[in-house]
């Protein structure tokens, strides 16, 4: 994370990663134990990996890493199981030591991703696009979109912003 | 989308600006002190009497109590903006505020007959008070939302809370410059109700604004 913070994406992008595992596996058992169906549960690891990345000027580079991503996840966590109306008696310490999982492919949640990055405005949608999903670098994307760099970094950032905020209003409803 | 292209996006954001929140928070503090002082003067003046008073044991405890209020909402506020913050001992500083206050109105009642303490909790301006005090908190506590919302409170409308009364305790600093009413008795009346109807409005707008 500090060398995340310091701007090094490929060392970000295997923390998320490993981080995405670690979620993946803690949201599915608070999902079983919660008796909630498990196809949202690829839903719920994406919002606490966007969060994490959002709220990262919260993490105090002198304190250790795990409690903050611990509270985030329970949080993101708590939140949706309660907005599926489910009690919440989650004991997610314990649940967040657990070992990896593959990722759920089943198609439903990712239809529901679809939808959210559909949702974006035109620039921040092809720019979210074209390097999540087409795995292009910032440059690259600048290039083919014929955009300055820095208006691909800030479309991006903004993206990302609002794929938050949109899954805080797509809960609401 | 797939988590990992989710990743990918991510990932490549990494440069983002990315503020700690604590810069964020004294910078909000400062914004909203600057901004009291410049529009406590269109509203109010200071009393004529002041170079008089401010050697006044009585108008030390007001402010003793209002930068106290400050300094310990703003600890808290610090913590609170954090995921991790839970409910525990830190929360005991609240209560140092409270303690100056509560010397003062032992003093004061030690010094003065029975018989004034109630004019004297009245003061000649209590309606003002509860007026100006919130007045001059709603741009401390507009700037100091607006900072948490880039933190990430685990609880709200608690945060929202802590954040009115960093602005209760600004504007009630400036507020005391203004006031004749210096009794510690007047202060536990009329400038913690003042107070209150901050913090529940700080803790409204926090729960409406604060979740993540």
């Amino acid at each position: 994370m500090r060398a995340a913070i310091a701007g090094d994406s490929a060392a970000y992008r295997t923390l998320l990663q490993s981080l995405s595992s670690v979620l993946r596996a803690a949201v599915r058992r608070g999902f079983t134990q919660a008796g909630a169906p498990l196809g949202d549960v690829e839903d719920v690891v994406q919002e606490t990996l966007l969060a994490l990345h959002l709220k990262r000027n919260t993490w105090d580079p002198s304190q250790p890493l795990g409690p903050w991503v611990r509270a985030i996840a329970r949080h993101k966590l708590i939140d949706a199981l309660r907005r599926r109306g489910r009690r919440v008696q989650v004991p997610i310490d314990s649940v967040l030591e657990t070992l990896s999982v593959a990722e759920d492919s089943s198609g439903v949640d990712r239809q529901d991703a679809e939808r959210l990055v559909n949702g974006l405005n035109g620039r921040q949608r092809d720019v979210v696009r074209a390097i999540s999903l087409d795995g292009q670098s910032i440059r690259e994307v600048a290039k083919r979109l014929n955009m300055k760099e820095v208006a691909v970094r800030v479309a991006l950032h903004r993206g990302l912003k609002a794929l938050g905020a949109q899954h805080r209003k797509d809960q609401d409803e | 989308m797939k988590t990992d292209d989710l990743i990918n996006a991510i990932a490549a954001d990494a440069e983002a600006p990315r503020v700690p929140i604590n810069w964020v928070i004294y910078a909000a503090a400062g914004i909203g002190i600057l901004a009291t002082a410049l529009l406590f003067p269109m509203l109010l003046r200071v009393r004529p009497d002041i170079d008089a008073v401010f050697g006044n044991w009585h108008f030390v405890v007001k402010w003793a109590f209002s930068l106290t209020l400050l300094a310990t909402a703003m600890v808290l506020v610090l913590a609170l903006a954090r995921p991790q913050w839970t409910p525990g001992p830190l929360m005991l500083i609240l209560l140092a505020a409270p303690l100056v206050l509560a010397i003062g109105v032992a003093i004061e009642m030690l010094i003065l007959p029975a018989s004034s303490w109630l004019p004297t909790m009245i003061g000649t301006a209590p309606v003002a008070c509860l007026i100006y005090v919130p007045t001059l908190s709603a741009l401390p506590l507009v700037a100091m939302i607006i900072a948490l919302r880039r933190g990430a409170p685990a609880r709200p409308a608690l945060a929202g809370a802590v954040a009115g009364l960093v602005a209760a305790s600004i504007a009630a600093t400036f507020y005391a410059t203004h006031c004749p009413n210096d009794s510690p008795l007047f202060l536990a009346a009329w400038y913690v109700l003042a107070t209150a109807i901050v913090v529940t409005v700080g803790a409204l707008l926090g729960s409406w604004l604060l979740r993540w």
